[in-house]
């Protein structure tokens, strides 16, 4: 093991200090969390930032997880899907609304889907139809047309909280 | 979205809008996926792949790798004990040994302790290659003679003329699958000398042999199941990684993890194959189909994997969804050394629909007639012979959806307010006065379940127990809802609201394969005999515990009724604690071969149609587009779950859009390269249409509640409807899929392929 590769650190993850030990310099937040922090949430899905299926908060701002090295985000707060859901097992209003209007599929998009559509509502409440397909343009999913998760959000969006 | 189409969580049996029993979980990130699976001691394998799409194979020198940190085990040919596998015919090497035949075929692979170091090991392995010519163009190959199969009919009289003819020569792309999920899953020894590989297959039955034959073990000592699954789309039915983690779990007695990258998932994987089709139709001076004459060539890969099904799925369906008395046709599927072609989402059938509606437009357009009409007059209708030799004997509503869907309302004709509407998006210069609005049409017909002689059959076991049933099904859920349509079925057959399906495994009996839109129509008939069973068992030990005859009794609603509907007991009070138990097998009727044309049996089970008339806009100087909306009317048999068929027609809609519009995974010197998703790019938000859906229900006879398959047909149906828009917007001929920008605008006569083959000769 070349030691000089190594690093070690801590996050704050959901509100929690997590300790990461001897991982690589060059590990992405996105495999810290899914790896090492067990938080599989997040998905892995492009590795190159192109489909936002690992969107995760970073001090409240959606970025894709495996674009951001793990190490540089000591400091920061960090908020996974597993963090924005409800404690008690029950669902964000967002959450209640894709259930309820997506025609949800594989589902393997929806927790970034989830969290890049809590950050947009919260940047710009009441964003109509248009607005929140050019917010989540950057999170690919392959099984539906969008227009369930397109209404979804929206309807969050109008005046209530993600 | 579908006007006031929602998901009601409390929503129970055939035909109602059930919310997704595993939604909740997805949206809180909790559902596990291959990818997340994570187990103690796990190791992490990574795989070494060729760099030439054709080489002999001088050297590989694994043992620098061998000694690398945190190096467990490292593997090559000659550590497979048997090695070869694949579905049909077992000629894919599990790891390369004296010759590579694409790039990214897999030569040797390595398992430690973190995935780094298994990447840095896999990496140091030296392969010493000596590179060969290789066969990068399909009509190449065809003159070479390396064709997997050769198709050629005739029906009717080869002779016959229209007095008015069409013809043209249209080219789709090599698409992939882009499901989300990358390839992954865990094998692992099960103590006993055998292995577990838990992965995402779209049929684990299908896996098991090739796997334990392939590892020199019974099959008794393989078991593969799956985890949840991350899109498929024909995308998983082949072993990819199943192999390499079952042998390095057994070098290493310890379980190995695979998480392949996108650019692998890419390599490793097989597409849509590219196709060129030469097709010509006949007609009479009013629009009477004659005659169809076809050449079609399919480009395959290096391996058979399912090469035979798809190109013969092309010929026959080349006649579209209409009445056609005469035909001479002609197809083959060809091996080059481009990467590995196989099954996708309309598989062998999105080729010849999209020259068979291309051409139909231009017959159109050479008749003066409207293209829906002449779609209209030709339509194939119950009892009609197809030229495949095939009595067309089930519901046949062609005429339903293809006036449904020219009838749908038109969108308002309006300049977008938000640029993200206007063709180009957010940032494009689409000018208005350039812009011109256009709709087009087409029409498709799809088979229903795997054809020409391959086995369809499903075995379920239904179980109930204190009120409650579970269902065990080897049947992939890759997305499509499946799990809710079995959830529905039993409930509506039983009675029983309280109803749960486990996970797919080699443990349980075989099912069908998640292919060719016929899941739900084989293994939901099997489910509705095994329920049905279990609830006379139920009703039979009630009757024989109260003094009742158990034909006057039925269960509804979680109760035992009279023939009244006098509520008696609920069913777990009835059943007194005992489980019933009961387990059924459907069979799908049998298939021949094409050419069987003597056989009494059908080519294809069943087939089912669709219509979709999409509206366009179009900057024609710019070449830029936005679908604005598609209006599709398909033939479903009976719908199980409106939410769940309008996602499946919405989204094969979207996934056939990309197909039209941008998705082409391109091959130069036989290296893929774009191999990811800024250049190989799929639909977003940004892109979609507004997709209307009608459904036709005429109920499939002879499957239980009339269900009919309808995953596929939206994908067929989609890319020539797109063309057929663009063609009217913009008076081109465009017989390519993709239709790029530089098409549209017309400054670039290329296809998708740089040109060079589709412009040579036909050997």
């Amino acid at each position: 093991m070349s030691d000089d590769e190594r690093l070690s650190y801590t996050l704050t993850v959901n509100g929690t200090e997590r300790r990461v030990e001897n991982a690589w310099y060059f590990e992405t937040l996105l495999e810290v969390l899914r790896n090492r922090l067990g938080l599989t949430g997040a998905k892995f899905a492009c590795g190159t930032g192109q489909c936002g299926a690992c969107t995760v908060h970073l001090d409240g701002r959606p970025v894709n997880a495996c674009l951001e090295l793990a190490a540089l985000d000591e400091g920061h707060e960090i908020t996974t899907i597993e963090g924005y859901s409800p404690a008690d097992g029950s669902l964000t209003p967002l959450q209640e609304a894709i259930v309820t209007c997506a025609d949800l599929q594989c589902g393997y998009c929806v927790p970034g889907m989830v969290m890049s559509a809590a950050a947009l509502i919260e940047e710009q409440p009441g964003a109509g139809e248009a607005d929140v397909r050019e917010g989540l343009c950057g999170n690919l999913c392959r099984c539906t047309a969008y227009g369930g998760y397109v209404e979804a959000v929206r309807q969050a969006a109008e005046g209530r909280t993600p | 979205m579908k006007e006031g189409l929602v998901t009601d969580p409390s929503a129970v049996g055939v035909g109602t809008p059930r919310r997704r029993q595993d939604a909740h979980a997805k949206v809180r990130g909790e559902f596990e996926y291959a990818t997340d699976l994570s187990v103690p001691g796990m190791l992490w394998g990574a795989t070494v792949r060729s760099i030439h799409p054709h080489a002999l194979i001088r050297s590989v020198n694994l043992d620098a790798a061998r000694t690398m940190p945190g190096v467990r085990a490292v593997l090559g040919a000659g550590d497979v004990p048997k090695n070869s596998f694949g579905m049909i015919r077992s000629d894919t090497p599990v790891l390369a040994e004296d010759r590579v035949r694409y790039v990214g075929e897999p030569i040797a692979v390595v398992a430690a302790e973190d995935p780094v170091q298994a990447r840095r090991a896999a990496d140091a392995i030296d392969v010493e290659y000596e590179p060969l010519p290789a066969v990068l163009d399909p009509v190449a190959a065809l003159e070479a003679g390396a064709v997997y199969r050769h198709v050629k009919f005739t029906h009717g009289d080869p002779d016959a003329r229209g007095e008015v003819q069409a013809e043209g020569e249209y080219v789709t792309a090599r698409q992939d699958h882009a499901f989300l999920a990358p390839d992954a899953g865990i094998a692992r020894p099960d103590g006993r000398g055998g292995v577990e590989i838990i992965g995402a297959a779209q049929w684990v039955h299908a896996e098991r042999p090739q796997i334990a034959a392939a590892l020199g073990l019974p099959e008794e000592m393989v078991l593969v199941r799956n985890s949840g699954i991350g899109g498929a789309f024909g995308g998983r039915v082949s072993i990819i990684w199943q192999l390499h983690g079952a042998l390095l779990a057994l070098h290493t007695g310890r379980p190995v993890k695979f998480l392949y990258t996108r650019r692998e998932t890419m390599l490793a994987r097989y597409h849509r194959h590219p196709s060129r089709i030469w097709l010509r139709h006949h007609a009479t001076p009013d629009g009477r189909l004659v005659k169809v004459e076809a050449k079609i060539l399919l480009e395959d890969g290096p391996y058979l994997h399912a090469a035979g099904a798809g190109i013969g799925n092309s010929c026959s369906l080349i006649q579209g969804p209409y009445a056609i008395p005469n035909a001479v046709v002609e197809g083959w599927s060809v091996a080059t050394n481009n990467g590995m072609c196989g099954s996708m989402r309309g598989f062998g059938v999105v080729e010849p629909m999209f020259a068979c509606e291309s051409n139909m437009d231009k017959l159109a357009r050479v008749l003066g007639m409207d293209g829906a009409e002449l779609r209209r007059i030709n339509a194939i209708q119950r009892g009609d012979r197809w030229i495949f030799n095939q009595i067309q004997d089930r519901p046949t509503p062609t005429h339903p959806v293809m006036t449904t869907a020219a009838q749908m309302p038109l969108p308002p004709d309006e300049w977008p307010r938000h640029p993200i509407d206007r063709p180009g998006g957010v940032s494009s210069p689409a000018r208005r006065e350039y812009v011109r609005r256009a709709a087009g049409f087409a029409a498709a017909a799809k088979n229903v379940c795997l054809s020409e002689g391959a086995p369809v059959n499903s075995t379920a076991l239904v179980s109930l127990r204190d009120g409650e049933a579970v269902i065990e099904c080897a049947a992939a859920e890759v997305g499509q809802g499946f799990v809710g349509a079995a959830v529905q079925i039993a409930q509506s057959t039983l009675g029983v609201t309280k109803v749960r399906i486990g996970g797919a495994s080699t443990a349980m009996a075989p099912a069908a394969t998640t292919d060719g839109q016929q899941q739900t129509m084989t293994s939901g008939p099997a489910i509705d005999r095994a329920a049905a069973a279990v609830k006379a068992q139920l009703l039979r030990y009630y009757g024989r515990e109260h003094g009742l005859e158990p034909t006057e009794l039925d269960i509804r609603d979680d109760y035992v009724v009279d023939r009244a509907g006098q509520r008696l007991a609920t069913v777990a009070e009835a059943g007194g604690g005992r489980e019933f138990r009961a387990t059924e097998r459907f069979d799908q009727r049998r298939t021949r071969l094409l050419e069987e044309f003597d056989s009494p049996d059908p080519m294809h089970v069943t087939l089912d149609f669709s219509a979709n008339r999409c509206v366009v806009d179009v900057d024609c100087e710019l070449g830029l587009v936005k679908v604005v909306a598609m209006d599709v009317a398909q033939d479903v048999g009976r719908v199980v779950n409106p939410i769940a068929a309008h996602g499946q027609i919405t989204g094969g809609s979207v996934m056939g859009m990309g197909l039209a519009l941008m998705e082409n995974l391109q091959a130069a010197d036989g290296h893929l390269l774009n191999t990811d998703f800024s250049t190989y790019l799929i639909p977003t938000t940004a892109d979609v249409p507004v997709v209307n859906t009608s459904f036709i229900e005429e109920p499939e006879p002879g499957i239980s509640y009339g269900i009919k398959g309808m995953g596929e047909l939206p994908h067929v149906q989609s890319p020539p409807a797109v063309l057929s828009a663009l063609r009217a917007a913009t008076a081109r001929e465009l017989p390519a899929a993709p239709a790029t920008a530089g098409m549209l605008a017309g400054i670039d006569e290329g296809t998708p392929f740089g040109g060079e083959w589709f412009r040579r000769e036909w050997p």
